[in-house]
């Protein structure tokens, strides 16, 4: 059990929260604008287009990571940027299987701010960029349940990470390609701190954003 | 001519909520839309300022076709007073900065904005929140927002309603600063008589129309959902 309070688990808990707290920033600064952008445009193939948002936030993450491993193995497309097996991979899989979830979520939350705050932004003729955000900021509660929502999916993922990462020591190993070899391995004891561990640091997130919506508003 | 059309129409779930035979604003006029509640008011009002496309018929807005979503100096030449009051989150003076755009420092645009509220009256709730608001003060805060653009035509939505005298006085002499500075008035209240002496032209709406057939065509709806506008009142 000493190795379980160790540097090797400080080291999987920083590459968890790094990878996936990269992937939700990338997914957040994508995700965001094109739920603005579906929310303020109505054309047509705009309800197909939130069927397919809304299909894909059950992306599996094992397809994610299948996905991506043949764009970025050495015979792929993208195989001579050499990503494989490395962090920055894991988080490309990740912000793909965060970024329905936020764009569906935040539309959601667009769709329930007053139809009059956008009547008088257009009648005021603010221009497009201020009326995006102050309109995500009049749905900030939704939109950050959105980062919430996908970060929790992405935080306690393990196909892609482990297809994309390769649970490389001291590299690319996180809480939860570490569970899974631990448990592989009939480390039964340390799988379950490690799950329980995913748990407090997911928690202790989520205590965070629930803080930062409370002064918000205040 | 600021707006011309002919057999405008609206419709809402295929229910006819507005139509208009022949539409003529000119300019510097004090145009009143008058009409009971339900007979469209409402509806000609948001598609006059670019909120709405009609289901049939074409708007001309300064002898160019109004198509949605307005350009930038369609949108500079009209402001509008919806019927429901509504502030955009921030103080009272931040919704009357933000209607005066960009290209002057924020300490002038605050200045002019607070010209605006003294104007008003209302000059002691420029840094109180939207959210504390009267509706009759929301009335007013929405004003000062729509004066403040300094537009050539100004669009009101029944901004009478629910109000006192006080309030009604202030709302006529803004209206009547706008008009003698050139600029254009349309206004609607479902009540001829109230803008009996005000209006130099009045469109008199009908009832609104039974269900029609979504399908029918304009030329079957009946008439008496129609009434044609009146010679000027004064």
């Amino acid at each position: 059990m000493n190795q379980f309070f160790g540097v090797e688990t400080l080291a999987i808990c920083v590459t968890s929260l790094k990878t996936s707290s990269v992937a939700i920033v990338a997914a957040s600064l994508l995700g965001v604008p094109v739920a603005l952008w579906a929310s303020n445009n109505y054309f047509a193939g705009r309800g197909a287009l939130v069927t397919v948002f809304n299909t894909l936030t059950a992306l599996p993450s094992v397809f994610v990571g299948v996905l991506l491993y043949s764009l970025l193995s050495r015979s792929g497309p993208l195989g001579s940027l050499e990503l494989l097996y490395t962090w920055p991979a894991m988080s490309m899989g990740q912000t793909l299987l965060a970024l329905p979830l936020i764009v569906s979520l935040t539309l959601a939350a667009l769709s329930r701010t007053d139809p009059r705050l956008r009547k008088e932004l257009i009648a005021l003729g603010i221009p497009a960029w201020r009326t995006g955000w102050i309109l995500v900021k009049e749905a900030r509660f939704g939109v950050l349940a959105a980062v919430v929502a996908a970060f929790g999916r992405v935080f306690t993922e393990v196909g892609s990470a482990l297809m994309l990462g390769g649970n490389i020591r001291h590299s690319t190993r996180t809480i939860t390609t570490s569970i899974a070899m631990e448990t592989s391995k009939g480390n039964f004891e340390f799988g379950l701190g490690l799950g329980f561990l995913l748990l407090a640091v997911a928690l202790a997130i989520n205590i965070g954003f629930h803080s930062l919506q409370e002064t918000r508003a205040r | 001519m600021i707006y011309r059309a002919q057999r405008l129409l609206h419709r809402y779930n295929g229910r006819v909520a507005l139509q208009v035979h022949d539409l003529a604003i000119p300019q510097g006029s004090r145009f009143a839309v008058v009409g009971p509640n339900g007979c469209g008011k409402t509806t000609l009002m948001e598609i006059l300022v670019g909120l709405l496309a009609p289901s049939e018929g074409e708007l001309f807005f300064y002898d160019r076709p109004l198509h949605l979503p307005l350009d930038k100096d369609q949108r500079s030449r009209v402001a509008y007073v919806a019927q429901q009051p509504f502030a955009l989150p921030g103080s009272v003076i931040d919704n009357v900065v933000l209607a005066l755009g960009r290209g002057r420092s924020r300490a002038q645009n605050r200045r002019i904005a607070f010209g605006w509220l003294e104007l008003l009256g209302i000059e002691a709730l420029a840094d109180r929140s939207e959210r504390t608001l009267s509706v009759g003060q929301l009335r007013l805060a929405t004003l000062a927002r729509a004066a403040a653009r300094d537009a050539p035509l100004l669009v009101l939505d029944e901004p009478f309603a629910f109000v006192d005298e006080t309030f009604e006085a202030i709302v006529q002499r803004v209206l009547e600063r706008h008009h003698s500075a050139g600029g254009t008035i349309v206004m609607t209240n479902p009540r001829r008589s109230a803008l009996a002496n005000w209006a130099t032209e009045v469109l008199e709406l009908g009832a609104a129309a039974p269900a029609n057939s979504p399908q029918a065509p304009a030329e079957q709806i009946p008439d008496r959902a129609v009434a044609p506008m009146s010679q000027p009142s004064r």
